[in-house]
């Protein structure tokens, strides 16, 4: 498994120069924080192998170094980040569980007939709730109604309304949820900068696949480690990168869905 | 039928290619295609090859590699640039509708047009180009008549009507090399071409891009035409 890894070329890396600066948050304050959570609601951290949860599972480890950890399976996730997550758990001895979706995202993508040209498209089945609430109320269950995880405000319009409303309840990053569970993000208010300099910082390993997208010339936005495929980003170029990068998988993805071509 | 010797093909490009696959466009790609394009314009319409259950393969001016006598080849390369450059070049084109022209040619619209989501959505995307001044394609097969068939296209890979891919020369001329070696590997001895793993039985020197799964021969797009291969070592 690799540590962080600095680029090998002379230049100036600011990652590894942000790693360097004194850390914007008080990470003592956060680790209390993520305690005090799991202290009141029980619960785990949902692990996804992205940079984000990962610094909310190095914060998570330190208030509580056997916390459940729980990666939620879609069966979509790239090769490498299942390698990871194996490595990064013997390496760290978590205590993890891997909760698959009922379905797989692709059978859910087949079955819904719109990547096809010569299909019917059916009544869709959600997603969201086959990758992440099903499974979610799996482990809710099973480890209790807390949930720490990675999310941050500037990551979409929706997140920063979600945790601005969290400021005005007076429990910044808490959210209070229908389904009974209360989820903390220690990293709510964290730029993607902060992100990469904290894991600079403590030499985390992070997932390979962001390297690779890095090599391959993705932007930012576009280093992404979530699933293979779904609807989004596919007009920001997601599976050009996947072409480029995974050929092979893409051409089994293209195979399934033969719409996903045009996207590349 | 006329003798099939060992081939260098170069095509001297003004700026470079755009490719999204790890490897560029197969010879055998583009002869298939410039056949095609002279047929259709010789003969009344006919189904789109990609619409036929198993297209029929095209008379190419190639030699056959059958090591692997099910999923056999035609002994011909993808392109091969002069570079090899560790930084990508990434350029990006981008679609929007434009709301003005739609007004003016529409006489109903709906309330809103959406270019966030839906059949109007803005597209950004990036499109990875190999900077080169010239590619090189190994095959076996006849240059009279690969020249003839290469000299009409003016331009290859992605972007072409965009004025990626511009190709000023085509030269076709012998090589010193043998037939495998015509057939599968680049100049610098890599694996050039996505190929069954029979073709590699006992040469296991040979640098690929790993176990895949790919188009062994025209038309690439069709799936009757994928099988389990190894990849072209990137380039």
């Amino acid at each position: 498994m690799c540590a962080y890894q600095r680029r090998s070329s002379p230049g100036l890396d600011p990652t590894a120069l942000r790693g360097l600066l004194r850390p914007p948050h008080d990470t003592d304050h956060l680790v209390d924080q993520v305690r005090a959570h799991l202290e009141l609601h029980d619960g785990y951290l949902a692990f996804s192998g992205g940079k984000d949860s990962l610094v909310a599972l190095h914060l998570a480890r330190q208030a509580d170094p056997n916390v459940p950890v729980c990666f939620f399976d879609d069966g979509l996730a790239y090769p490498e980040t299942y390698t990871y997550i194996a490595d990064l758990t013997a390496a760290w001895n978590l205590n993890l569980a891997a909760i698959r979706s009922p379905k797989s995202t692709l059978e859910i993508l087949v079955a819904d007939g719109s990547w096809s040209h010569h299909r019917t498209v059916h009544a869709r089945n959600s997603l969201m709730s086959n990758k992440i609430t099903k499974p979610a109320t799996i482990a809710h269950q099973r480890y209790g109604p807390g949930l720490i995880w990675g999310l941050r405000a500037d990551e979409s319009e929706a997140r920063r309304r979600m945790f601005t409303a969290s400021i005005a309840s007076g429990t910044p990053g808490s959210c209070h949820r229908t389904d009974e569970t209360t989820t903390f993000s220690p990293v709510w208010n964290w730029g993607s900068d902060q992100i990469w300099g904290h894991i600079a910082r403590y030499e985390i390993p992070v997932n390979p696949v962001y390297e690779k997208l890095r090599r391959l010339g993705a932007p930012t936005h576009a280093q992404r480690v979530s699933s293979l495929l779904d609807a989004g980003h596919l007009e920001l170029g997601r599976m050009v990168w996947l072409k480029r990068g995974w050929p092979e998988l893409y051409q089994v993805l293209v195979d399934a869905l033969p719409r996903a071509a045009e996207y590349a | 039928m006329t003798a099939h010797q060992a081939l260098r093909i170069t095509a001297t490009l003004s700026v470079g290619i755009a490719h999204a696959s790890p490897w560029t466009v197969a010879l055998d790609g583009l002869l298939a295609s410039e056949i095609w394009h002279q047929t259709k314009r010789r003969q009344p319409p006919t189904a789109p090859a990609m619409e036929a259950a198993y297209p029929p393969d095209l008379d190419l001016p190639l030699a056959r590699c059958e090591l692997d006598p099910t999923w056999w080849h035609w002994a011909a390369t993808c392109g091969w640039p002069d570079t090899r450059s560790d930084d990508p070049e990434i350029r990006y084109w981008s679609t929007r509708l434009d709301q003005r022209h739609v007004g003016q040619t529409a006489t109903r619209l709906p309330q809103h047009l959406s270019d966030a989501k839906g059949p109007w959505k803005a597209f950004w995307m990036p499109l990875p180009v190999t900077v080169t001044k010239s590619l090189v394609w190994h095959a076996f097969g006849d240059p009279e008549a690969i020249l003839e068939l290469l000299e009409p296209i003016t331009a290859i890979g992605k972007k072409r009507s965009q004025g990626e891919g511009r190709v000023t020369t085509w030269r076709v001329e012998p090589a010193p090399i043998d037939e495998f070696t015509a057939g599968h590997l680049s100049p610098a001895g890599e694996l050039a071409r996505p190929c069954s793993p029979a073709c590699l039985r006992g040469r296991p020197d040979i640098t690929d891009g790993g176990a895949g799964y790919a188009a062994v021969r025209p038309p690439h797009m069709h799936p009757s035409r994928r099988t389990d291969v190894r990849l072209p070592a990137p380039i």
